[in-house]
């Protein structure tokens, strides 16, 4: 591999330095373009009090292209699959090379506190959100006290 | 990020990318309006095509689009009516090209919809179309400076830099790299500045910031949306082909069935999804016969070859065993399958069908007539119809010898080359009258009875005859056809005429809007 672009050292060293609330990210040593991504579930949201688990990838043409993110924490939402994959208009034809990591997660805390069943990837759980919503918020709440806890 | 996307439609020759189709260049301006004086001079009309480039062929008259009211576009074209409208909007506008390119761009290449709508609104609809400011702007590649650093790779000692109106600079490289992702995603007048702000990357910055490859590519794309735009051009349907055709005349005119061909000899209609001469049939009703070929032929075939219907039903019945009791499960019948008759009647023991009554016949008969007419009377149109595609298949195979038949008359010393040449020509009579025929079935089909529908007949049963006298003709041996040459060209010359009569009589009917159609 090439050596590290300065845009990714720069992003990383502020990502340590001025982390966001709720949000941690940091590189692996043996590969600096691999992040461990932990995310706090909103508050009055129901993955409130769960940590969340994520990976994060910058591809070879980053930024250019968007980074890769899955959830490897169990969750219970209607754009997040059984993959941990998440349908987020940013990380895919809404990407553009001035968003960051940063800016990345902070858009994935946003979708946990607002699930949008509209534009579903998990089908059946999305169905559950629209069908029967104080149901599916429960769901939600027990996957986190579940799997969520730190 | 990989090379430019092989798949575009056009290579890189069709598309002189070094410049000099760049409307800000001087050499373009110019033939731009040599362009415009030859087109004025050929015919007085507000396009922007020159006139069409006829192919050596042997032209045949057309009855719906006359060589005249099409042209045949190629790449080049495209781009110089691309210039021509961008100028006559700038020039209107006093507007820079590149700011009413984006205009055009924005409304489909309205031009005086445009025009209009920048003189009554003026910045707003700038704005609307991606570009933020309306300063003077120069596309200029910044020298590198001290003080710079880019904001997407974050580097600081880069060469040089870019930016547009909005302000968001970045390293060349980076731009560069940026806009070849765009443009091999089809991105065109709609890729954005990289910070993502609502400016649109004009067409004179993506020519400062890629390659010549990158550019063809853009171009290509930009024609595509070009031709999109207008409903009375379509891109020619045969395999790389690569040229556009465009109508002289309204294609939304139901009255009119705008048949074209490109320079290739492929035939196809502008205003529907028909890639072939679907004359004298119209859209609508073209497109209908399709839909019920595409439905029902097979099943069809089958069912007349395969199956009976139930005489009291008259639900279609297979039979699969050996046994001549056929017992409908649809209406639980009971029929004999060789007389169709009551198997009651026939008794315990009886398996001859010996009990012929003309009475109960008839009676029989009359209930399976109505349902059986209606699948008869698909057959005997579908029938025909497939009998001129084959036959047109199989001409295909004619026309390949034509040229040995040539050569042979040449070495025998019978005919020159010259002298031959109306086999092609004729071939080319004939298998236009076939694809006209082949359509008079599907027209035939959806026909109501009505009294203008016996003349279509009498033309369709006119033009069939002496379109298979011509086949015939193509069947003599080569030390024939000298002495038949006569009769070749009176038979194209008559089926030419008679092919033009049935096609106008059709014509005319729609524009009265007489025909009345089966439903």
């Amino acid at each position: 591999m090439n050596a590290l672009p300065k845009r990714i050292s720069k992003e990383t060293e502020r990502l340590v330095k001025e982390p966001v609330p709720g949000i941690s990210a940091a590189p692996h040593d043996d590969n600096l373009r691999y992040f461990d991504v932990t995310i706090d579930g909103p508050t009055s949201s129901p993955y409130e009090g769960g940590t969340f688990k994520l990976e994060l990838f910058l591809p070879e043409d980053y930024p250019m292209v968007p980074p890769k993110v899955r959830f490897l924490t169990k969750i219970y939402h209607p754009n997040i699959d059984r993959l941990g994959r998440i349908c987020l208009d940013v990380l895919k034809s809404n990407w553009s090379p001035a968003l960051q990591i940063r800016t990345i997660l902070l858009s994935i805390q946003a979708l946990l506190g607002a699930p949008n069943p509209d534009d579903p990837l998990a089908n059946d759980v999305a169905q559950k959100w629209k069908e029967d919503e104080k149901t599916a918020i429960q769901t939600a709440r027990d996957w986190t006290k579940e799997y969520a806890k730190a | 990020m990989t090379d430019t996307d092989e798949s575009s439609q056009f290579d890189e020759e069709s598309y002189p990318s070094d410049g000099s189709l760049d409307y800000d260049s001087e050499d373009q301006d110019m033939e731009d309006s040599q362009f415009w004086e030859e087109d004025e001079e050929m015919e007085p009309s507000s396009d922007n095509f020159g006139a069409m480039s006829h192919s050596e062929a042997i032209q045949v008259d057309h009855t719906a689009l006359a060589a005249s009211s099409q042209r045949v576009l190629e790449p080049e074209d495209l781009l110089k009516g691309q210039a021509a409208d961008v100028a006559r909007v700038s020039e209107l506008t006093a507007l820079e090209p590149w700011r009413a390119e984006l205009l055009l761009w924005k409304d489909d290449w309205k031009v005086d919809h445009v025009i209009t709508k920048y003189l009554e609104q003026g910045e707003k609809v700038l704005r609307e179309a991606g570009m933020l400011s309306d300063d003077p702007v120069e596309f200029v590649i910044s020298k590198p400076r001290p003080d710079f650093m880019c904001f997407l790779c974050c580097d600081e000692d880069k060469a040089t830099s870019f930016k547009l109106a909005c302000g968001h600079e970045c390293c060349t490289e980076c731009y560069s790299h940026y806009l070849r992702g765009k443009i091999q995603e089809n991105g065109s007048l709609d890729i954005t500045c990289p910070m993502n702000c609502k400016e649109i990357v004009p067409k004179p910055a993506v020519m400062l910031l890629t390659d010549k490859k990158l550019q063809a590519k853009y171009q290509s794309t930009l024609c595509t949306r070009y031709v999109r735009a207008h409903n009375d051009m379509k891109w020619c349907p045969a395999p790389d082909c690569g040229k556009a055709v465009k109508a002289n005349i309204s294609v939304t005119d139901e009255s009119v069935i705008p048949i074209a061909e490109c320079n290739c000899h492929q035939q196809f209609c502008l205003a529907c999804n028909i890639d072939e001469d679907h004359l004298p049939c119209p859209c609508k009703v073209a497109a209908r016969w399709l839909e019920k070929l595409r439905d029902e032929s097979e099943t069809m075939t089958w069912m007349s070859v395969n199956t009976k219907p139930c005489p009291k039903c008259t639900n279609p019945i297979e039979k699969n065993g050996g046994c001549n009791h056929i017992n409908c499960t649809q209406c639980g019948n009971h029929f004999c399958w060789v007389c169709l008759g009551d198997w009651a009647k026939h008794g315990s023991s009886n398996y001859q069908c010996n009990m012929y009554s003309p009475e109960q016949a008839e009676e029989d008969q009359k209930s399976v007539n109505a349902k059986r007419e209606q699948l008869d009377r698909y057959m005997f149109f579908y029938t025909r119809y497939n009998n001129h595609r084959d036959s047109a298949k199989l001409d295909e195979k004619t026309y390949k010898n034509i040229t040995k038949t040539m050569e042979t008359l040449q070495k025998e010393g019978k005919m020159t080359w010259l002298e031959s040449r109306f086999l092609p020509s004729s071939f080319e009579i004939l298998r236009q009258s076939r694809q006209t025929l082949l359509w008079t079935y599907a027209f035939a089909f959806f026909l109501d009875a009505q009294p203008e529908r016996e003349i279509f007949l009498k033309n369709q049963e006119d033009l069939e005859l002496h379109t298979e006298g011509l086949s015939e003709l193509f069947e003599y041996k080569w030390d024939r056809i000298p002495g038949a040459k006569v009769n070749f060209l009176d038979k194209c010359s008559y089926l030419k005429s008679r092919r033009q009569k049935l096609v106008e009589h059709v014509m005319k009917g729609m524009e009265e809007r007489n025909w009345k159609f089966l439903n």
